[in-house]
C-alpha cells in the first residue's frame, strides 16, 4: 500500500459494491422497512435474499470476493431471536473463522463482517450499511482488500 | 459487467426431463416510485439480451390486472415457464404474480421476485445513474436464479385427530379442556397420581384471595368426566415419533396397585400402619403407603407408595370392594396424535445452595419456603391452618420472608426475576398479619414489582395492616449461639443501617424454575430449550406458545416463570393452535426441502447435529434422511455439509453462485 | 510404453518413489533431475514431480508440447503442495493446470504409485471410498465444547473431531499413507471436492457453534454485531492456513498473501505453522532427508525442554537413520527393489513416509504389536516460547507455539 495520503473521494469512488447477504426475517425486513420509510444509503450495498444467514457459507463469500465485490456481509437476526434457533450464530462463528484467515494472509480482516438487525427499524439496516462502507474504507486505507494489490 | 454464454442452458424439470428455460422479465415503473429513479426501459432492454430472455417489458403498474396479465399472455403466447418481476418486495407482490403464474399451470415456485423498489430506487433517490446501474445487476441476478429453479411440489398430509398433553395442572388443564370442546379426542398425561399440579397446593390466589381448590375443582372434575378426555395418572412419556400432524407416543403408566372400583372410602388409609411425611403437603403433614395425596384429589382412587409399603397385606382384607391388588404392573400403551402440548409447569427452587440461609439443615427447621407456608395456611393442614414452627410448634412472634431467593442472582440460582413472588409473598404476609396482627411480619426485597390491575392495591392494603418493608438483600440467617434464635443480617440500604432482624419463623419466596426431567422429556420431543432451561419458544413475541418443533406445543410456566391468570391465558393459546391442523383435517406444507445426494455423503451426521427442528434423521448405518413434514427450509445444512450432499430445493449452491457472479458484478478478480 | 519423470522444485519425494515404475516392465523409464536443462526430444508421457514457479513455464511448455501426454503425480503440482504455504508470504507456487491445458493429476502427499500407474495407463481410477469410511473411528459431529491442538491417545474408536482434535478426513479419499491410523489427524492431501479448506472451514466453524465468541455493538445500527477482539474461537485455531489449507492453498480460491517474506522460500512454508504440527510437515516435505530433518527440529525442542526421551525411542530413531542413509544409497542407484524394501522398513516404525508416527517424546502409536507402548508413548507437551537450535536447524516460537523466525542452514533439498 502506498504511504501518500488518500483522498476520501477515491476511496468513495473505489468502493462501488458491497453484497449483502439479508436473512428471509429480520434482515430482509429492516431492509424493507429502511425503503418504505425512504432512508438513504450508499448504492453500492447489494442485497441478496437468503432464508437465514446460516445458509451463507464461506464458499458463497469467497464466490462474492472473486468475482468484484469489495465486501460482504450477513445481516440476520439480533442474538437469540433467531427463527430458526441459531442460525445467526453459526454464521458469525464462520465469517469470524473468515477473518481470521485474512489476517493470516496479510490482509484487513475489516471487509468481511456480520450484523444483525430489526426488522420493524430501518435505522438498523442503514446503520449497519454505513458501518460496512466505513469499515470497508478502513480496509481499503490498512492492509488492504483482496481488490488492492493485485 | 454480464458474463455472457451463448449456448442455451436447459434445465431439469421435476419429471427429471430437461426443458429449455423461457423466462420472461417485467420491469414495473410503480408509477414514479421507481421510474423516477431507475431508467426501467434499460433495465428492460439490458434484460432482453441476457441468455433465456424471451420477453422483457416494462410497465406502469405491474401488480395491477393488465399488468398481471401481461405475465399471463406471455406464459399462453409465448413459451414462458419462468418469470421475473422486477418491481416491489416480494413480501409485497411476490404471491400475486405467483399465485398468476399458478392460474396458467406452471409451479408457482419458478416466480423470482426482484426488488427494485424498496431496495433501490427507494433509497438512492439522489443517485440516477447508481441506482440504475445497481437495478441492472440486481435484474441479471434475479435471472440467472429464475434460470435454474425446479418446480416445488405443495404436499397435503392428513392430520390424526387427536391431542396429547402432557402435563395435569392448570395449564394442561386448560388446553385438554379447550382441545375437547372443539370435538377433539385427547390424552392427558400426568406424572403424579392426582391432576391439578401446583395451584391445588396454594392456600389462597392473588390478588382476589379465593380459594384455588374452589376455582380449579369444575374444571378438574370437566377434564375427569369429559367423553373426548383419557386420563393417564401415574404416567409419562417414553418416546415420541413422528412430526406435525402425525406423532406416535408411548406413555408408561406406573401402577396404582388399586382398581379402579374404589370407592375412596379411606379405611385402607385408616388402617394402614406406615406413616410417611407428605410430599404433596410439602412435609407438613403425614400420609400412609397407601394413600390419598389430599382429600378432593382427581382421580379419587388411591394409589400405594411401593417403597415405603411394608407389604402388611391390612389394606387386602380391610378393603370392602376387593379394589387393592399388589400384583399390578407397569403398562405402556401407545397412542397416535396430531398435536403435542406440552404443559409440565414448574419446580419450586430449592434454597439449599444458598449456604449462608442453611436451609434444608439440622438446627434450622424455621427456615422455610413460601410453597410450605401456603401447606401450613391450608385448612386440612397438621397445624389446623395455624402458622407454627416447625422446630418446637410455637407462634412465631416474628417473621421474615427473603424476596428473590434463587432469582436475580449472579452467583447462585439464576438471572431472572420470576415475576411472581412480589405478589405471592405480600399476598401470604397480609394473611397471616391478620391472622396475628402482634406478629412482627417483614418482608425484605430488592425491589418491590407487582404490575397489574389491582396489584399495587394488594401492595398497598399489605402496608395498611402493618407489613413492614425493608430494601436490603439478607446475606446471612444467623444463629444466636447463647439462646438459638434465627437472626436475619440485612442492609436496609434506604436508610444504610445494618440490621439484626429478629426472626421466629424465615420464610424464602424461592423463584420458579424448570420442573425436574425437563432435560430427558425435551430431548424425547426433539425439542430445544432456553439457556435457563426452559422450553423455548418459537418467537418470544410473535408465537410464544410454539415450540421449536412444528406440532409441538408449550402451555404455561414450561415455557417461562407466570402466574395462573397469564398461564390460562397462555394455554388457551396453545390449544387453539394445537387444534388448527387437526380441524382443518390437513397440513399443507411446501416441499422446500433438501435433497441428499448419497453418492457424495460421508455419514458423518452433522446435518443431524445443526438442524434446528430436528428434521434430519440419522439411521443405524450413520446414513441421514429428510423429514420433510418437520424441516423449516432455514437451509443451515448446507455449508455445513463438507461435501456439498445436502442441498436446499431452489437453494444450491450452483443457484446461489449464479444470483452471486451477477449481484457482484461479473467477471474475476485475480488470477 | 515411454515415460519421463521430470523433477522441479521440492522435496523429491514424489520422484523417488517413480523408480518403482522400473519393476514393471511395460514402462521404459527415464528420470530427468533438471527439466531446465533438458533437451526436448519426444516423449509418450510425461510425469511432472514437485512444485512449479511462473519461471518454469517456458519448460513446463516445451515439456507439453513434447509430449503425447502430461501427468502431474503428486499435490506440488496437481494442487501446489505444502511449499504453496509460502504463497502466503507472496511467492507464486502454481499448480500445473494454470500453466498448460489438458493434464491429469494424481493427488496424494506422497501420492499413490498404483495411481499413477493406472493414469499412464489411461485407465480409470476406480471410485474410492471417503477417509471416513476406512477410517476406524465413528463420528457423531456433536457441537464441540473445545477445539484442543493436542489430546492424550486414549481409544482409537472416538472420531478425532468429536475430541475437539479438527480432523480434515470428511473431504479426504481414501489413501495408502492414512496417516489417520497413527493418531494423526488428516489434513487433506488427497481432496475429493473442489475448494476443499473453504468447505472444511466452513463445517467447522458449524461444529464450533457452541464455543464462545466476541461480539460487540455496533453503534451505528444500535444492534449487536460479530467482535473483532480475539476470543476462544480464534485463539484455539492459531493457524487456519496451515491446518485447513496445507496442500490446496493456489486452488482454494483464496487470494496471494501478503505477509513480508523471511527471505527464502523454504523458510516461509515454516513461518507461522505450529509447534506441534512441525513433525509431520517435516516428514511431508524432507524427501529423502525428512527423517533427519524431522528429528533434528524435535530434538531441539526435547532438549531444551527437558522432554524425556526413552531408550526404546532412541533406538527406534537411530534405526530409522539408519534406513535414511540406506534409502539415499538406493535412490542414488535407482534400485527400485531395494527402494520398496527400505520404504517399507520405514514404514514400520514411522507409520507412513510423511512420518506421521514420529512426535516429540516418542511415537504417536505402537510399532510391534509385542512392545509395551508405554516404553515410547507420546503425551501432550506444554508449548514453551524461545529459540531452539540443532545444528544446521534454528527457530523461535512464540508464546502461542507459533513459528516467527527460522534459518535451515543445509542443502536440505
Amino acid at each position: 500500500m502506498s504511504d501518500c495520503e488518500i483522498p476520501d473521494e477515491y476511496v468513495q469512488e473505489r468502493i462501488q459494491n458491497v453484497v449483502v447477504f439479508m436473512c428471509n426475517e429480520c434482515g430482509q425486513g429492516s431492509a424493507n422497512t429502511a425503503g418504505v420509510a425512504r432512508m438513504s444509503y450508499d448504492a453500492a450495498i447489494r442485497i441478496i435474499r437468503v432464508q437465514c444467514t446460516g445458509q451463507v457459507g464461506p464458499i458463497q463469500i469467497m464466490e462474492a470476493l472473486d468475482n468484484g465485490a469489495d465486501a460482504v456481509a450477513c445481516v440476520g437476526c439480533c442474538l437469540g431471536a433467531c427463527h430458526f434457533f441459531n442460525g445467526n450464530v453459526i454464521s458469525m462463528h464462520r465469517i469470524k473463522l473468515m477473518k481470521k484467515l485474512f489476517k493470516e494472509l496479510g490482509y484487513s480482516d475489516q471487509f468481511v463482517n456480520q450484523y444483525t438487525s430489526r426488522a420493524a427499524e430501518g435505522e438498523t439496516a442503514v446503520g449497519d450499511f454505513e458501518d460496512i462502507i466505513d469499515r470497508l474504507t478502513t480496509a481499503i486505507l490498512d492492509k488492504g482488500t483482496i481488490k488492492d494489490g493485485c | 459487467m454480464a458474463v455472457k454464454e451463448d449456448k442455451m442452458e436447459k434445465s431439469k424439470t421435476e419429471s427429471g426431463d430437461f426443458e429449455e428455460p423461457r423466462i420472461g422479465v417485467f420491469v414495473c415503473h410503480c408509477g414514479h416510485n421507481i421510474a423516477g429513479t431507475v431508467d426501467v426501459a434499460k433495465v428492460a432492454n439490458y434484460a432482453k439480451e441476457l441468455p433465456n430472455v424471451v420477453k422483457a417489458e416494462h410497465y406502469m403498474f405491474m401488480c395491477s390486472k393488465p399488468g398481471v396479465q401481461m405475465v399471463k399472455d406471455s406464459i399462453r403466447e409465448l413459451g414462458v415457464n419462468r418469470t421475473v418481476v422486477a418491481s416491489c418486495s416480494k413480501n409485497q407482490h411476490g404471491l400475486t404474480f405467483a399465485k398468476a403464474i399458478a392460474e396458467e399451470g406452471i409451479n408457482k415456485h419458478k416466480h423470482q421476485q426482484v426488488n427494485i423498489r424498496e431496495y433501490c430506487s427507494w433509497v438512492h433517490k439522489k443517485d440516477e445513474e447508481k441506482a440504475t446501474a445497481k437495478a441492472l445487476r440486481l435484474v441479471e441476478a434475479g435471472v440467472n436464479r429464475a434460470r435454474k429453479l425446479e418446480n416445488v411440489e405443495t404436499r397435503r398430509v392428513s392430520t390424526t385427530k387427536a391431542a396429547l398433553v402432557i402435563g395435569g395442572g392448570i395449564a394442561g388443564l386448560r388446553s385438554a379442556h379447550d382441545l375437547a370442546e372443539l370435538g377433539i379426542p385427547v390424552f392427558l398425561v400426568e406424572k403424579n397420581s392426582t391432576i391439578g399440579g401446583h395451584m391445588t397446593q396454594l392456600n389462597k390466589t392473588f390478588p382476589t384471595l379465593e380459594c384455588p381448590q374452589c376455582s380449579i375443582s369444575p374444571l378438574t372434575n370437566g377434564v375427569a368426566n369429559h367423553p373426548l378426555i383419557e386420563l393417564y395418572t401415574n404416567a409419562q412419556i417414553k418416546s415420541v415419533e413422528g412430526s406435525l400432524g402425525n406423532f406416535e407416543v408411548e406413555i408408561e403408566i406406573k401402577p396404582r396397585f388399586v382398581k379402579d372400583n374404589c370407592t375412596s372410602c379411606g379405611e385402607c388409609s385408616l388402617h394402614c400402619p406406615v406413616e410417611v411425611p407428605s410430599e404433596w403437603d410439602k412435609g407438613m403433614s403425614m400420609r400412609n403407603a397407601i394413600y390419598k395425596a389430599y382429600p378432593q384429589a382427581i382421580p379419587a382412587t388411591f394409589v400405594r407408595d411401593k417403597k415405603s409399603c411394608i407389604e402388611c397385606n391390612t389394606c387386602i382384607n380391610i378393603c370392602p370392594v376387593q379394589a387393592i391388588d399388589f400384583s399390578m404392573e407397569t403398562e405402556t400403551k401407545t397412542v397416535k396424535v396430531g398435536s403435542i402440548v406440552v404443559a409440565v409447569g414448574y419446580d419450586e427452587y430449592d434454597p439449599t445452595e444458598i449456604e449462608p440461609y442453611h436451609y434444608g439443615k439440622e438446627g434450622y427447621e424455621d427456615v422455610i419456603t413460601q410453597l410450605k407456608l401456603e401447606r401450613m395456611l391450608s385448612p386440612t393442614s397438621l397445624t389446623n391452618s395455624e402458622v407454627l414452627r416447625p422446630s418446637d410448634g410455637k407462634l412465631p412472634k416474628s417473621i421474615v420472608m427473603i424476596q428473590c431467593v434463587g432469582s436475580r442472582n449472579d452467583q447462585v440460582g439464576n438471572q431472572y426475576c420470576t415475576g411472581v413472588c412480589c405478589k405471592f409473598a405480600i399476598k401470604n404476609a397480609r394473611i397471616v398479619k391478620e391472622m396475628y396482627p402482634d406478629t412482627d411480619v417483614t418482608i425484605c426485597y430488592i425491589d418491590i414489582r407487582t404490575p397489574g390491575l389491582n396489584f399495587e392495591e394488594l401492595y398497598k392494603s399489605a402496608q395498611e395492616v402493618g407489613v413492614r418493608f425493608i430494601r436490603g438483600r439478607p446475606s446471612e440467617i444467623i444463629k444466636d449461639p447463647i439462646n438459638g434464635e434465627l437472626k436475619v443480617i440485612v442492609e436496609d440500604t434506604l436508610s444504610m443501617t445494618p440490621l439484626q432482624l429478629k426472626a421466629d419463623l424465615v420464610v424464602l419466596s424461592a423463584a420458579m424454575v424448570p420442573p425436574e426431567g425437563i432435560g430427558p422429556l425435551g430431548s424425547k420431543l426433539k425439542v430445544l430449550r432456553s439457556k435457563e432451561g426452559f422450553l423455548k419458544e418459537f418467537h418470544i413475541k410473535m408465537n410464544p406458545t410454539l415450540s421449536s418443533k412444528g406440532g409441538i406445543f408449550l402451555a404455561g410456566a414450561i415455557q417461562g416463570p407466570k402466574d395462573i391468570s397469564e398461564t390460562v391465558a397462555h394455554a388457551g393459546s396453545a390449544a387453539a393452535l394445537a387444534a388448527a391442523p387437526l380441524v382443518k383435517g390437513y397440513i399443507e406444507k411446501e416441499m422446500l426441502v433438501p435433497v441428499i445426494d448419497y453418492d457424495l455423503c460421508v455419514n458423518c451426521g452433522i446435518c443431524k447435529t445443526i438442524c434446528a427442528p430436528a428434521a434430519i434423521d440419522i439411521d443405524d448405518n450413520g446414513r441421514p434422511s429428510v423429514n420433510e413434514i418437520a424441516c423449516r427450509s432455514c437451509g443451515m445444512c448446507m455449508p455445513s455439509c463438507p461435501k456439498m450432499a445436502i442441498q436446499l430445493i431452489n437453494f444450491t449452491e450452483d443457484q446461489m453462485h449464479d444470483e452471486i457472479i451477477a449481484v457482484s458484478g461479473g467477471g474475476a478478480v485475480c488470477e | 510404453m515411454d515415460v519421463k519423470v521430470f523433477q522441479f522444485n521440492g522435496c523429491n519425494k514424489c520422484f523417488n518413489e517413480t523408480v518403482l515404475l522400473k519393476q514393471d516392465a511395460k514402462y521404459k523409464v527415464e528420470f530427468v533431475s533438471d527439466p531446465k536443462n533438458w533437451k526436448g526430444e519426444k516423449v509418450g508421457i510425461s510425469v511432472i514431480t514437485g512444485y512449479l514457479l511462473p519461471n518454469d513455464l517456458e519448460h513446463m511448455e516445451r515439456i507439453k508440447n513434447n509430449s503425447n501426454k502430461v501427468i502431474a503425480y503428486g499435490d506440488c503440482p496437481a494442487t501446489g503442495g505444502v511449499f504453496a504455504l509460502a504463497n502466503q508470504k507472496g511467492h507464486d507456487v502454481k499448480p500445473l493446470a494454470t500453466l498448460i491445458e489438458g493434464s491429469n493429476s494424481v493427488y496424494g502427499c506422497l501420492a499413490e504409485i498404483e495411481e499413477l500407474k493406472l493414469a499412464i495407463d489411461g485407465r480409470d481410477v476406480p471410485i474410492l471410498k471417503s477417509l471416513c469410511q476406512v477410517c476406524s473411528r465413528k463420528a457423531t459431529c456433536d457441537y464441540l465444547e473445545k477445539i484442543n491442538r493436542q489430546i492424550e491417545i486414549e481409544d482409537s474408536e472416538t472420531c478425532f473431531n468429536d475430541l475437539g482434535f479438527l480432523c480434515s478426513g470428511f473431504i479426504a479419499t481414501e489413501c495408502k499413507e492414512k496417516c489417520i491410523d497413527y493418531n494423526t489427524p488428516c489434513r487433506g492431501c488427497k481432496p475429493s471436492i473442489d475448494r476443499s479448506g473453504i468447505r472444511m472451514l466452513a463445517m467447522f466453524g458449524t461444529l464450533a457453534g457452541n464455543i464462545e465468541i466476541a461480539t460487540e455493538h455496533s453503534v451505528k445500527g444500535a444492534t449487536d454485531k460479530l467482535g473483532d477482539d480475539d476470543d476462544d474461537l480464534t485463539n484455539s485455531l492459531p493457524d487456519i492456513l496451515g491446518n485447513f489449507f496445507r496442500f490446496t492453498l493456489p486452488t482454494s480460491s483464496l487470494p496471494k498473501g501478503r505477509i513480508s517474506s523471511s527471505g527464502t522460500l523454504l523458510e516461509d512454508v515454516f513461518i507461522g505453522r505450529l509447534i506441534e504440527e512441525i513433525p509431520l510437515i517435516t516428514g511431508l516435505i524432507g524427501g529423502a532427508k525428512s527423517i533427519s530433518f524431522t528429528l533434528k527440529f524435535i530434538k531441539a525442542y526435547e532438549e531444551a525442554n527437558q522432554i524425556e526421551v526413552s531408550e526404546q525411542t532412541k533406538k527406534y530413531r537411530n534405526e530409522l537413520l539408519q534406513l535414511e542413509k540406506d534409502l539415499q544409497d538406493a535412490i542414488i542407484k535407482e534400485d527400485a527393489s531395494k527402494y520398496k524394501e527400505i520404504t517399507n522398513k520405514i514404514r514400520f516404525i514411522a507409520g507412513n513416509m510423511n512420518l506421521s508416527n514420529v512426535f516429540f517424546g516418542g511415537f504417536k502409536s505402537i510399532i510391534d504389536p509385542n512392545d509395551d507402548f508405554n516404553n515410547y508413548k507420546t503425551h501432550v507437551f506444554d508449548v514453551v516460547d524461545g529459540t531452539y537450535k540443532n545444528g544446521s536447524i534454528e527457530y523461535t516460537i512464540n508464546p502461542a507455539g507459533i513459528i516467527k523466525e527460522i534459518k535451515i542452514n543445509e542443502e536440505l533439498l
